[in-house]
């Protein structure tokens, strides 16, 4: 699949969403110019101050109109205005591809769809985006989009084993959005989300999930192989350790949920048998209304 | 139940394997399969979990069967089943005689003889039994041997074209058998016929010797001999023994020279319930002078064919025709004409023009007035090999200066003897023993022949090696004298019952017959040496040369023998036919066999093991089972597939027309596509033809007569160019003939596609849609097209439109040569000529030099197609622009 379907598949998605203002009180200091006014002075559309002239400054700095209507010389000044920076990762480790039915995308394919969606919202509502962990800058337009989709799309064929997001480096103050499968130890999964909370960094998760995940919906004896070497495991008889496994599951997710509200981050539980939009929609109302 | 009861095991008692079936099923049913194995994500989670339930699970019941199936044929293959195992029909394994008969009746049938002789032979070396081996026509080795000893024998035995000697095998076998401990077995392959009267109780005396078992065909049907031919006025009289049929039978009868040619063949019903059938054929003389043997339905044997030798031979004989004809009775030629008539074709006329005929008897019954010159040709047709017959006339006696009695054997006393006339003592003459070195010399002699008159022989020192009749008394009756190669030969009585009563007589007609065989040049007395072998009958039903012991023949009546077997006997200018039909006695069949005798057909079909294939089914169920534990839950399409694959025979292509191809190939032609549209083939055969004939006539090109091809069914790439005339109801291509005429294309052919009139024809893009046809053109002026043979500006046909296409030059796989050339102008109509060369169909709008302009695009394109862009070469370039006048 080329990221030219994904990101149809995406703005499909978008389309039904207004465009996308990150709810930001602080906003990563970036040099792009963006709509989240700094209360200073700089670059930017929005008027900030009349400043009477110095001697010394550029004499085509001078706001003549206003000038005109007193004695002095003033110079117009702007507020600086730059973009909030939103940073996506979706987890692309072997775990992800996977679909219990054939008519299912799987799990990696729905977070890519997640990415690329929230990411044409963001673009469509002047932010910034970049994928975590990879080099290239943060960009706003279409090519931004582009850009990103086509790194998806390569990461996509390399087979990871990691399922957390790498300790790229990120500027204070950050978005960013985590889109996984969330399975690996919980203790791996704290202590690497807290290295971002350190920096001031918000985030969002989103537990994507297979149907056969949640329900196990397996008989019989059955033996089963993990997909990134953890081994595997053997039951004579599936269905009697089905309740079990619920239980299990939920556990994990309240974990999760629960690491997420402490850091002032944002969680939410996706399966891939919904339509991506419900996710998004989630995704959506906690980004423009900041975390709950 | 048929092939089932020809299945048996070398070694049955591995079967009783069987009996660990059940415990396998039982085992296989414990065994659970492998537990199903899922790639799951959420590994983790449940490697946190434990549980000791075990579900209770069952194997498919396929599975079950698959498995037991798969044991079962290892079982059964341990048991080494043999289809058509030869029963064992006793187990004894005391000596056993095996007498065969191989005599003519089965020279057809020796195949499945041979095989069972075999077989038995086999059968007795696996128990280490002795054997006698008899056969009954031919001499054998006596005393009982291993088998091994008559492997060899057995397999130079063959079929002789000569009846057995059952007696001789009985009376031999009675000794061999003396010398036995144990009772022997006795295995008769019979041919299914009591060969002689006598014979009824050879199965019976078997019987008393050891345990007899009878092998041979249930039916003898078919089995027939010529048993006779004769001939009459217009043909001949066959008679044909068969054996007693169950059903009506049809025979064919032919008729065959001496190239065994068939000159004529005859369907013959054979009646159920009778052995012997007469058949009449008439042939017409030209035939009948040609027949060299007849013979049966094509049957190996020579009891089915009938060979005629020198004395069946026409012989013309011609009759002096005499001018004062007497009333039917009292006619001599009467006589000789009853009495030869069957036997030879008569030609009554005048001596000079007898001469002329070429014949090789004359009779002379009345003498009439001969000149000179007239005996002087008929001496010298006597020397050539005539025999000359004259019968007894007082004229001959009384006449001194007649020349007719030069041609008299003897001289005559004048005058005739009477006997037994009123007033005569003796009473009248009969006729004695006939001479040592008569012809006649073995007929038998009626005692009512009585001899009335007859005229008198001058005596003289060689009368008596001269006579070949005489009276009781010693009076010549008949005399003869060789000269030449000829005789002359003067019967000293009339030929009319006047003088005796000898033309009335049987003999009369057989001396005539004796008389005629003389005229061949054979002479009769070597009727009495034996005959050497000349061609016989082999085991293959042919005359080969003469082979084994054969001895010389000494008369017709010695038994047809292994010294003696049928064929041709004699020298080559005299052969003697020794047939087997007339001696074949006892065409009864085999039947009233005495209690206790087994009989039994042939078992044809060899015995086969089958141990490869029940492993080899095993083997492929094996492989099913793998199959489906590896993919029966994940792919029952991949299952599908395979068997889909393995079921699935590639269907049948359609079939290239071999004759047609070769046809193509062994001379260049052109080709038209076939439309479907009658007339328009037609007219496009007719104008490549004619193209073809201008060509041979003007250029050295020469084309073989143009072929149709058939778009779906034919190869292309035989022809040098394919006209295609574009019409509406045209089917279009298919994808397989699209891509041969692509490949066509491709590889150097020429497509010349014609619209024959019409001006862009939907059609057209329809048709040519599957072809790969490079961009198009409008032939340039310099293109090679206008100068390959004729220098030409523009390329009529029948209609003078202009638009001619070809593909653009750019092309630079075939060196810029157009492999395609599309026009409007309906080339073939204007090439066309009927069968008097006369143009079909005339040219618009201009006239006769519009078709020769036709002609000269037509030389100019094949020219082009054969040599390419050779005119395109700068090299011709001054010689075209000096014929340009430039």
């Amino acid at each position: 699949m080329t990221h030219k379907t994904a990101i149809h598949q995406a703005e499909a998605c978008a389309s039904s969403l207004p465009a996308l203002l990150v709810e930001a009180e602080r906003v990563a200091a970036t040099v792009a110019q963006g709509v989240h006014g700094r209360k200073k002075n700089g670059q930017g559309d929005s008027f900030w101050q009349f400043r009477p002239y110095q001697p010394g400054e550029s004499t085509r700095s001078i706001d003549w109109r206003q000038s005109a209507k007193t004695q002095h010389h003033f110079v117009r000044e702007h507020e600086w205005e730059i973009a909030q920076t939103v940073w996506l990762w979706r987890d692309c480790s072997a775990s992800m591809q996977y679909s219990s039915e054939r008519n299912l995308p799987t799990k990696l394919r729905r977070a890519e769809v997640l990415s690329l969606a929230l990411a044409t919202l963001l673009i469509r509502g002047g932010e910034q985006i970049a994928l975590l962990g990879e080099p290239s800058p943060p960009g706003g337009g279409r090519a931004a989009l582009y850009r990103m989709a086509n790194l998806l799309e390569k990461k996509q064929q390399s087979e990871n084993l990691i399922s957390l997001p790498a300790h790229a480096h990120m500027p204070r103050h950050g978005e960013m959005v985590l889109i996984g499968d969330f399975l690996s130890p919980l203790d791996d999964i704290e202590e690497g989300l807290k290295r971002y909370s350190r920096r001031h960094v918000r985030g969002h998760l989103v537990q994507v999930l297979d149907p056969a995940e949640e329900s196990l919906p397996f008989e019989g004896r059955v033996q089963f192989d993990g997909m990134e070497n953890e081994g595997s495991v053997y039951f004579g008889n599936v269905a009697a350790v089905r309740d079990d496994y619920h239980a299990r599951l939920s556990a994990r997710r309240a974990a999760l949920s629960d690491l997420a509200h402490a850091l002032g981050w944002s969680f939410h539980r996706h399966t891939t048998d919904y339509p991506a939009q419900s996710a998004l929609l989630a995704l959506y109302q906690s980004i423009t209304q900041g975390v709950r | 139940m048929g092939w089932f009861e020809q299945l048996s095991f070398a070694t049955p008692w591995a079967l009783s394997a069987m009996l660990v079936l059940p415990m396998i099923w039982q085992l296989l049913r414990v065994t659970p399969p492998k537990p199903s194995v899922i790639r799951f994500p959420a590994v983790r989670l449940l490697q946190e979990l434990t549980t000791t339930q075990q579900l209770a699970t069952k194997t498919p019941w396929w599975i079950i069967l698959l498995r037991s199936l798969i044991i079962l044929c290892l079982i059964l293959a341990l048991g080494q089943p043999m289809l058509n195992h030869p029963p064992q029909t006793d187990q004894s394994d005391g000596p056993l005689v095996i007498i065969v008969d191989n005599d003519w009746s089965v020279m057809d049938r020796w195949q499945d003889r041979r095989l069972e002789i075999n077989k038995l032979i086999q059968q007795a070396k696996a128990t280490d039994r002795l054997i006698l081996l008899i056969p009954t026509a031919q001499e054998y080795l006596r005393g009982f041997h291993p088998a091994a000893d008559h492997e060899k024998a057995q397999s130079t035995l063959t079929a002789h074209p000569w009846p057995g000697d059952r007696n001789k095998v009985l009376t031999r076998l009675h000794e061999d058998i003396k010398g036995l401990s144990e009772i022997p077995t006795i295995q008769w392959i019979s041919n299914g016929l009591k060969n002689n009267t006598d014979d009824n109780e050879f199965a019976s005396n078997l019987h008393q010797l050891g345990d007899l078992e009878i092998i041979s065909e249930p039916t003898t049907q078919g089995l027939s001999a010529l048993a006779k031919v004769k001939r009459h006025a217009d043909g001949f009289d066959i008679t044909i023994t068969t054996t007693r049929q169950m059903t009506q039978d049809q025979q064919i009868l032919q008729v065959l020279d001496e190239k065994a040619d068939v000159l004529f063949q005859k369907k013959i019903d054979l009646d159920a319930q009778k052995q012997t059938h007469d058949v009449t054929l008439d042939l017409p003389l030209e035939l009948r002078n040609r027949v060299d043997s007849f013979r049966l339905n094509n049957r190996i044997s020579p009891a089915a064919v009938y060979l005629l030798d020198e004395k069946w031979r026409d012989r013309p004989v011609g009759i002096i025709d005499h001018q004062n004809r007497a009333e039917h009775l009292l006619d001599p030629n009467y006589y000789i004409h009853k009495s030869l008539k069957p036997h030879a074709p008569l030609i009554s006329a005048k001596l000079d023009q007898l001469l002329s005929r070429g014949l090789s008897l004359i009779f002379q019954t009345e003498p009439g007035s001969m000149s000179a010159d007239e005996v002087a040709n008929l001496l010298n047709w006597i020397n050539k090999g005539g025999v000359f017959i004259q019968f007894a006339d007082p004229q001959l006696s009384q006449d001194p200066s007649n020349p007719a009695r030069n041609l008299l054997p003897i001289t005559l006393l004048q005058g005739e003897r009477t006997l037994g006339g009123t007033l005569s003592w003796k009473q009248s003459a009969k006729l004695a023993a006939f001479p040592a070195n008569s012809p006649f010399n073995g007929l038998n002699i009626p005692d009512d022949i009585q001899i009335k008159k007859q005229m008198l022989a001058r005596p003289e020192t060689r009368l008596a090696e001269k006579t070949w009749a005489q009276l009781e008394d010693g009076t010549p009756l008949i005399t003869a004298e060789k000269q030449g190669k000829g005789w002359r030969i003067l019967f000293h009585v009339k030929a009319v019952p006047g003088w005796s009563n000898l033309p009335l007589s049987g003999m009369f007609e057989l001396m005539m017959m004796r008389l005629l065989s003389l005229s061949d040049g054979t002479d009769f007395q070597q009727r009495d040496q034996a005959l050497p072998p000349y061609r016989l009958f082999d085991q293959n039903g042919s005359l080969v040369a003469p082979y084994g012991n054969v001895s010389p023949l000494k008369n017709d009546d010695s038994p047809v023998s292994a010294e003696n077997p049928p064929g041709l006997y004699g020298p080559e200018n005299g052969l003697h036919a020794f047939n087997l039909g007339p001696k074949v006695a006892g065409f009864e069949t085999l039947s009233e066999l005495p209690l206790g005798v087994v009989q039994r057909g042939f078992i044809k079909s060899q015995p086969q093991n089958l141990t490869p294939w029940v492993l080899f089914l095993a083997f492929i169920l094996a492989l099913i089972d793998w199959l489906l534990a590896l993919t029966w839950l994940r792919r029952p399409q991949a299952v599908a597939a395979l068997f889909l694959i393995a079921c699935l025979t590639p269907c049948a292509k359609a079939d290239t027309d071999w004759d047609k191809a070769l046809l193509a190939a062994n001379e260049m032609r052109l080709a038209y596509l076939v439309t479907g549209h009658e007339e328009t083939d037609e007219t496009t055969r007719r104008g490549l033809d004619g193209l073809a004939a201008v060509l041979r006539r003007r250029t050295a090109v020469e084309l073989g007569p143009s072929m149709a091809f058939h778009p779906e069914k034919d190869d292309p790439s035989l022809f040098p160019m394919i006209y295609w005339p574009i019409i509406d109801a045209q089917k279009s291509l298919s994808t397989q003939a699209a891509e041969r005429l692509n490949n066509f294309l491709n590889t150097g052919g020429f497509l010349l596609i014609d619209t024959l009139g019409q001006k862009r024809p939907g059609k057209l893009a329809n048709l040519s849609d599957k072809l790969q046809i490079g961009e198009l053109q409008k032939i340039p002026d310099t293109h090679v097209l206008t100068r390959s043979f004729y220098l030409m500006k523009d390329f009529p046909g029948r209609y003078d439109l202009g638009d001619v296409w070809v593909e653009a030059s750019n092309n630079s796989m075939r060196d810029g040569v157009s492999s395609v050339l599309i026009g409007n102008n309906a080339w073939s109509e204007a090439w066309a000529r009927d069968e008097n060369l006369r143009p079909l169909y005339p040219v618009i709008p201009g006239d006769e030099i519009q078709r020769e302009q036709a002609y000269r695009f037509g030389v100019n394109l094949v020219m082009y197609i054969l040599s390419g862009n050779y005119k395109g070469d700068q090299v011709h370039l001054p010689a075209i622009l000096q014929r340009l006048g430039l």
